[in-house]
C-alpha cells in the first residue's frame, strides 16, 4: 500500500510541502527555532533536543513496525539508508563540531530563519559554503573516504542479532532511561535555566 | 517568569510524538525520510549544473545531477524544506515569536555569533555530504527505519558535541 | 517532568514495545495476489517455454535470460543448462533466493527434471507477486530428448554439441559406466546426418 504517491510525481512533491509544513510547525512549537535552546543539550540547561529527538525516533520506529504488522507498509518500498561506517563517523564528527559551534542543524536552521533569526540565516549561508567547498574538493579529499566501510542496508536488529521488534523495545527502554537521566542531571547539578 | 516562557513551548514529549507521526506520514505517503541537508545539496547542484554545465559533466560530484533528465531542484527534499520554512513562519506568527534578531550569549558579540554560525554551517555542509545526511535525514529518519547508519550518526554527532562543548562554552552561557 | 501524563505515555510505550517485540517484519506485504488471480494465471498457460525456445535463448546469448535449476545441488553439479543458477525447490522461499526474482530486468525460466517442480515454484513465485517468471515445459527430460538426442524435426541441435558431450560423459561417470569414447563419436556423427537429410528434403521440396 505504501508509499501512496509515486516517486517523482507532482502529488508527491505537494505531499512533501505539506509534510514539511508539519515538520516546521512542530519544530517551532517545541522551541527548536532558537539556537540557545538547542545548544542547551550540551551544557545541561535544556535537554529538549534529547526529549523530542528520541521520542520522535521511537514513535516513528514503533509506528512503522505496527504499520508493517498490519500489512499496509513495506520497508522494501521506501527509503532506507545504506550503512557506510567510516564516512558516517568522520562526517558525524565534523557535524558534531558544527552543531556545538553553530547551535543548529540544517533542519532547525531553516525553522529558526523562518522566525527571523539572523544567526540562522548565517548558518544556512555557511551550509552552502560548506557544500560548495566539499563539491570542489570532492575528488582529491573526499571521494575515496565516502565509499569505504559499506555494510549494505543493515538494520540495527540484524547487527546485534535480535528481531527488529525486540530492538525497538530496547530502544524504548534506552529512551525512557535517558529521559529520566537528563532530568535527574539537571536537578542534581542544580543547573540554572537560561534566559533567552 | 521562567514558568511562563516554558509554557509557551509545547511539552517536548508531545512534540516528539507528533514529530514521530510526521515522519511516519513521510514514509507512508511518499516513501521518503525527512531531511535537511539534502535540500541544500540540491540547491548547490542545480546552481552549478546550470551555470557551468561542461564542468559539471566531468566532475565526479556533479555528474549525476548534470546527466539527470529533470531539474535537480525539483526534488522531494527541496519541497519539504520549503514547507519547513512555511511551517516555522506559521507557528512563529501564532506564538508571537517572529522577530529579526541575532541570538547570542551575553558573553559574546553579535558579530562573533554570526562568524561561528557561518563556521558551524560550513562544517555541517561538509559533514552532511560525507555522512550522507544530517541529524534529521541520516539520524532521525535513519533511526525510524532502524538503520545502523542512523544510530551511528546520532551517536557520533552528539558524542562529538559533548566532547568539544567545553571549548565553546562562552558562545552559549 | 515525570508527572502523571508523561508516566501514562511511558507505560503505553512499553506495552506497545512489548507487543511488537514478539512480531517479525513482513516482507512484500502488498504484492501478493489473490487466489482468483492466481487461478486465472495458472489456467492461462502463458508461462511455458519449450526446450527449443530455451535453447534458442541460450544460443543467441540473450542477456535478459536467467535460468534457475530447481533440482538438488548434486544433480545440478553433474549437469545443468548453461549459466543456470541452482535453487533447490526446498530452499526456494529463502530470502536470498527470492532476490533472483525480485527484479524487472531478467526473464527467469524455471526448470527441473520434469515439469511439476518448476510449476510448483512458478505458483509460489506468482503468488508472491513476482513477474517475468516462466517454466521450461517438459524440463530436462524434454531437453535431453529434443535437444540432445534430437529426432529429425529438430533444427537447432548441432550448435549445442558440447553440452551433449559433457552430459554423456557426466552421465556415464555418474552411473558408474565406462566412458564410451568410440560410441560418442559415432553418436555424435549420427544426428548430424539426420539434419543434413532434413535439409536436403527441404530443398527438393522447393525446386519440385
Amino acid at each position: 500500500m505504501a508509499p501512496i504517491f509515486e516517486q517523482g510525481s507532482d502529488w508527491n512533491l505537494l505531499a512533501a510541502l505539506f509534510i514539511g509544513i508539519a515538520f516546521g510547525w512542530v519544530l517551532e512549537r517545541a522551541g527548536f527555532s532558537t539556537s540557545r535552546k538547542l545548544a542547551g543539550v550540551f551544557y545541561g540547561y535544556d535537554f529538549v533536543v534529547i526529549k523530542v529527538f528520541f521520542t520522535a525516533a521511537i514513535t516513528a520506529a514503533l509506528g512503522l513496525l505496527f504499520l508493517n504488522f498490519f500489512g499496509i507498509f513495506d520497508f522494501e518500498n521506501v527509503w532506507m539508508p545504506t550503512t557506510y561506517t567510516w564516512p558516517t563517523i568522520v562526517g558525524g564528527t565534523i557535524m558534531g563540531l558544527g552543531f556545538v559551534m553553530g547551535g543548529f542543524c540544517p533542519g532547525t536552521s531553516v525553522c529558526a530563519a523562518a522566525t527571523g533569526k539572523l544567526d540562522a540565516l548565517a548558518f544556512i549561508g555557511g551550509i552552502l559554503i560548506g557544500i560548495f567547498f566539499y563539491a570542489f574538493t570532492y575528488e582529491p579529499l573526499w571521494e575515496t573516504l565516502r565509499g569505504t566501510g559499506k555494510l549494505g542496508k543493515v538494520k540495527i536488529g540484524e547487527l546485534i542479532g535480535v528481531s527488529e521488534g525486540v530492538a525497538v523495545l530496547i530502544f524504548i527502554a534506552f529512551g525512557l532511561f535517558s529521559f529520566w537521566l537528563v532530568d535527574k542531571i539537571k536537578k542534581d547539578y542544580n543547573i540554572k535555566d537560561v534566559e533567552y | 517568569m521562567m514558568e511562563d516562557k516554558s509554557k509557551k513551548y509545547m511539552n517536548p514529549y508531545l512534540a516528539g510524538v507528533i514529530l514521530g507521526f510526521v515522519i511516519m506520514a513521510a514514509f507512508f505517503f511518499s516513501g521518503e525520510g525527512l531531511g535537511g541537508s539534502g535540500a541544500f545539496k540540491d540547491i548547490v547542484k542545480t546552481t552549478v549544473t546550470s551555470v557551468a554545465p561542461e564542468y559539471s559533466i566531468q566532475s565526479h560530484y556533479f555528474k549525476s545531477a548534470a546527466e539527470s533528465e529533470h531539474s535537480p531542484i525539483k526534488t522531494w527534499l527541496v519541497f519539504e524544506v520549503l514547507g519547513v520554512l512555511m511551517g516555522g513562519v506559521i507557528s512563529g506568527a501564532f506564538a508571537g515569536r517572529l522577530k529579526l534578531k541575532v541570538e547570542h550569549s551575553p558573553k559574546i558579540t553579535s558579530k562573533t555569533r554570526i562568524i561561528f554560525a557561518i563556521l558551524g554551517g560550513a562544517l555541517f555542509g561538509i559533514g552532511s555530504q560525507l555522512g550522507r545526511g544530517c541529524t534529521s535525514g541520516a539520524g532521525l529518519s535513519g533511526m525510524a527505519v532502524m538503520s545502523v547508519s542512523g544510530f551511528i550518526s546520532v551517536g557520533v554527532i552528539f558524542g562529538t558535541g559533548y566532547l568539544f562543548a567545553w571549548i565553546f562554552k562562552k558562545l552559549w552561557i | 517532568m515525570m508527572n502523571g501524563k508523561n508516566l501514562y505515555g511511558a507505560i503505553l510505550l512499553v506495552i506497545l514495545g512489548l507487543f511488537i517485540a514478539f512480531t517479525s517484519i513482513k516482507h512484500n506485504t502488498n504484492n501478493e495476489i489473490s487466489p482468483d488471480e492466481l487461478h486465472k494465471a495458472i489456467i492461462e498457460n502463458t508461462r511455458y517455454y519449450s526446450p527449443e525456445e530455451v535453447a534458442q535463448l541460450i544460443i543467441s546469448q540473450d542477456p535478459s535470460l536467467q535460468l534457475i535449476d530447481l533440482r538438488e545441488s548434486k544433480l545440478y553439479s553433474h549437469f545443468t543448462l548453461k549459466g543456470a543458477i541452482n535453487v533447490p525447490l526446498k530452499d526456494f522461499l529463502n530470502q536470498e533466493n527470492l532476490e533472483y526474482l525480485d527484479q524487472d530486468v531478467y526473464k527467469t525460466v524455471l526448470f527441473s527434471n520434469g515439469t511439476s517442480d518448476a510449476d510448483i515454484a512458478w505458483i509460489l513465485a506468482t503468488r508472491l507477486g513476482y513477474k517475468n517468471v516462466y517454466v521450461m515445459n517438459g524440463g530436462l527430460n524434454a531437453w535431453i530428448e529434443n535437444i540432445l538426442q534430437p529426432k529429425e524435426n529438430s533444427v537447432v541441435w548441432d550448435r549445442v554439441n558440447d553440452q551433449m558431450y559433457q552430459y554423456r560423459r557426466g552421465a556415464s561417470e555418474y552411473f558408474g559406466g565406462k566412458s564410451s569414447a568410440p560410441e560418442d563419436d559415432a553418436a555424435v556423427k549420427k544426428p548430424k546426418k539426420a539434419i543434413k537429410r532434413h535439409k536436403k528434403k527441404e530443398v527438393e521440396g522447393g525446386c519440385g
